[in-house]
């Protein structure tokens, strides 16, 4: 054994044993206090993440039905809000449970037989008291393209003169002119062959379209210019106004878009980002989108820094020349691959990837000789593109929210998770800022 | 210190009593350890009661073939380490050595050291610089290579070399100022 070894045998032989120590109750307590409180953490996080899990389960489940009810309630959107009142039918609006659907009446002319007071008084309330009225099926037709220039004045004419006051009668419609509307319903709206049922509202009535089923409930006192040219639409295979038709097939182009917002860190910082998204529709929901972005890392920890000290040792003493590099910005270049899903014409969520690259660090850097505590030929000054310690590339996961503000200007909230550690090796001291996760807020502006 | 396996499988069952048994047993050993690292008596208390929780929380991961004693010890001086590297005051200097070749002779020291006790040593070690402390202490008394200090404390094998060094100087200076103390005694 040679004396070097001697010298740390002789220390570890003395501080390795055991040092007695007296037991402390109170420390004990302390410890207790400490192990309840983790444990009961841990119930939370565990309760927090079977909650979450459950959540995220559900929603994926119930996603198809959501979605459904999304595109019936687009539909909803497009009729004239003064139409949109109510989405359901009334209690008044249904119908009593003492008036049967009388079966298909035989009439000349199409003319519809409608109850009266002479016929049902006992369903009648003394304000709804009308005048008889006789309504011919043709009246109720839906007209077609061709005839809709021609008859429009006059439908108009028509309803409006026959306004009346009477409970939720039923127009009772001969099995052939059912039919034929029917048909000609199916017939032009071929192109919307996805859609089976709708329900369209007036401001005091209903009207359900069920062209499975191929039964069409008109009440009556339901019927006003409004929903007469909710009907016309769609037997003219027009759900969606030429406007918006149009605006439907440019959205199908691609989509260019610019955006400017605050790239918030994990460490506390909030540094900008700005760049464009270069948007393609693929589906009706679904869109592939990329881009290029910049965007910084702010480090500015007095832990990221470097310091090289190289010792000469003379007869005389020592000097030490220290050189210190503090890392203050990373610089990326940012290429994000996403597919967006568009949820209805407001909102969208994506979900991709971030590529970064690091193009360049910005440093503070300072030199010095020192000797004895003492510092003397001192240089400080700021560079660029020391990026010693940091990995050029980076790859996060990236999810978000887009939501359509005004015209061509949205909102986006996305979060990245960083999947690599941002430094390269154990270079640096601090072990906490090794991924980039941050959360960016962007205001976007489409282009075109 | 022995500990049965029975009384690990009682804390493993999250037993109050045997957890306050597994504390007393080993109370005297991670203090001893938490004394060395550290440099007040509450510190250390705190810094055991905290590695205490993970030897409770890593439990499950222990294997009986691996002497309980080496696996608590080398539980509570990662949390020692991982404790201090979230504190380390930010402004420290961090040594940077590619490679570093020891030269010096100890030697004429070790009849000094031979007569002081380790309280004393352990005062001695205290008054170093804590990064140097805590890597003469990993090195010299816990027998951890420069490679794997060097992955605790993220530096490099030579920076480690270089504070151990560092460390035995500056107790070569110590121990030198208080050798006619120990010619009188």
């Amino acid at each position: 054994m040679s004396d070097k070894q001697t010298f740390e045998d002789i220390i570890q032989s003395k501080l390795s044993s055991e040092t007695q120590f007296s037991f402390d109750e109170e420390n004990w307590e302390k410890a207790e206090e400490m192990i309840a409180s983790f444990r009961q953490k841990e119930k939370i996080r565990k309760g927090t993440f079977l909650f979450l899990s459950g959540l995220i389960l559900g929603i994926i489940i119930m996603w198809p039905f959501i979605n459904k009810t999304e595109k019936a309630s687009g539909f909803i959107s497009q009729i004239p809000e003064s139409i949109v009142k109510q989405k359901s039918i009334s209690e008044e609006q249904k119908l009593p449970d003492n008036i049967s659907l009388p079966s298909p009446a035989k009439t000349n002319n199409n003319k519809l037989p409608v109850k009266t007071n002479k016929t049902n008084t006992s369903n009648v309330r003394p304000d709804q008291v009308a005048e008889p009225i006789s309504k011919t099926y043709s009246d109720l037709m839906v007209p077609t393209a061709k005839e809709k220039s021609n008859s429009t004045a006059k439908t108009k004419q028509k309803i409006s003169a026959h306004r009346f006051k009477l409970p939720a009668a039923i127009a009772e419609i001969d099995d052939a002119a059912h039919e034929q509307t029917v048909n000609k319903i199916k017939e032009e709206s071929k192109e919307n062959s996805k859609i089976n049922n709708y329900l369209i509202t007036s401001n005091d009535s209903s009207i359900t379209i069920d062209s499975d089923n191929a039964l069409v409930i008109l009440p009556i006192d339901s019927i006003s210019k409004n929903t007469v040219a909710v009907i016309k639409k769609y037997s003219a295979g027009k759900l969606i106004s030429d406007k918006e038709k149009a605006n439907s097939e440019y959205s199908k182009s691609l989509q260019l878009y610019v955006f400017v917002g605050g790239n918030y860190l994990k460490g506390g910082t909030v540094n900008p980002i700005q760049g464009f998204e270069l948007i393609k529709p693929i589906t009706e929901h679904w869109a592939a989108g990329t881009g290029v972005n910049y965007t910084l890392l702010n480090i500015n920890s007095n832990n990221a820094v470097k310091t090289i000290v190289t010792n000469t040792t003379y007869d005389f003493g020592y000097t030490s020349d220290v050189v210190q590099i503090k890392t203050n910005d990373l610089h990326y270049i940012v290429v994000p691959v996403f597919a967006q899903y568009t949820i209805n014409e407001k909102n969208a969520v994506i979900m991709g990837v971030n590529n970064y690259m690091l193009f360049t660090v910005s440093n503070n850097y300072s030199t010095y000789q020192e000797s004895y505590g003492n510092k003397q030929n001192v240089t400080s000054g700021k560079t660029f593109g020391y990026s010693g310690g940091f990995n050029p590339y980076d790859i996060g996961i990236l999810i978000g929210y887009k939501r359509s503000l005004f015209h061509n200007i949205s909102i986006a909230m996305y979060m990245n998770y960083g999947l690599m550690n941002v430094k390269k090796n154990g270079y640096y001291t601090d072990n906490t800022f090794e991924r980039n996760v941050s959360g960016q807020m962007m205001l976007i502006y489409r282009l075109r | 210190m022995n500990v049965e396996l029975d009384l690990i499988t009682a804390c493993l069952n999250k037993e109050r009593r045997a957890e306050s048994e597994l504390y007393k047993i080993t109370y005297g050993y991670l203090i001893s350890i938490c004394y060395r690292y550290v440099n007040s008596t509450e510190e250390a208390k705190e810094m055991l009661n905290i590695g205490f929780l993970k030897i409770l929380v890593n439990l499950d991961k222990y294997k009986p073939e691996v002497p309980f004693k080496f696996w608590i010890r080398r539980i509570m001086i990662n949390t020692l380490i991982d404790e201090y590297r979230k504190k380390k005051a930010h402004d420290e200097r961090i040594q940077y050595v590619e490679s570093y070749i020891e030269t010096a002779d100890y030697s004429d020291l070790n009849p000094v050291l031979a007569r002081m006790d380790a309280e004393q040593i352990n005062g001695l070690i205290k008054k170093l610089p804590p990064t140097s402390q805590k890597v003469f202490n990993l090195f010299v008394v816990d027998g951890y290579s420069h490679k794997e200090i060097a992955g605790m404390l993220n530096m490099s094998e030579g920076t480690s070399k270089w504070h151990v060094n560092f460390s035995k100087e500056k107790l070569k200076e110590m121990i030198l100022k208080i050798i006619p103390t120990y010619n009188r005694v």
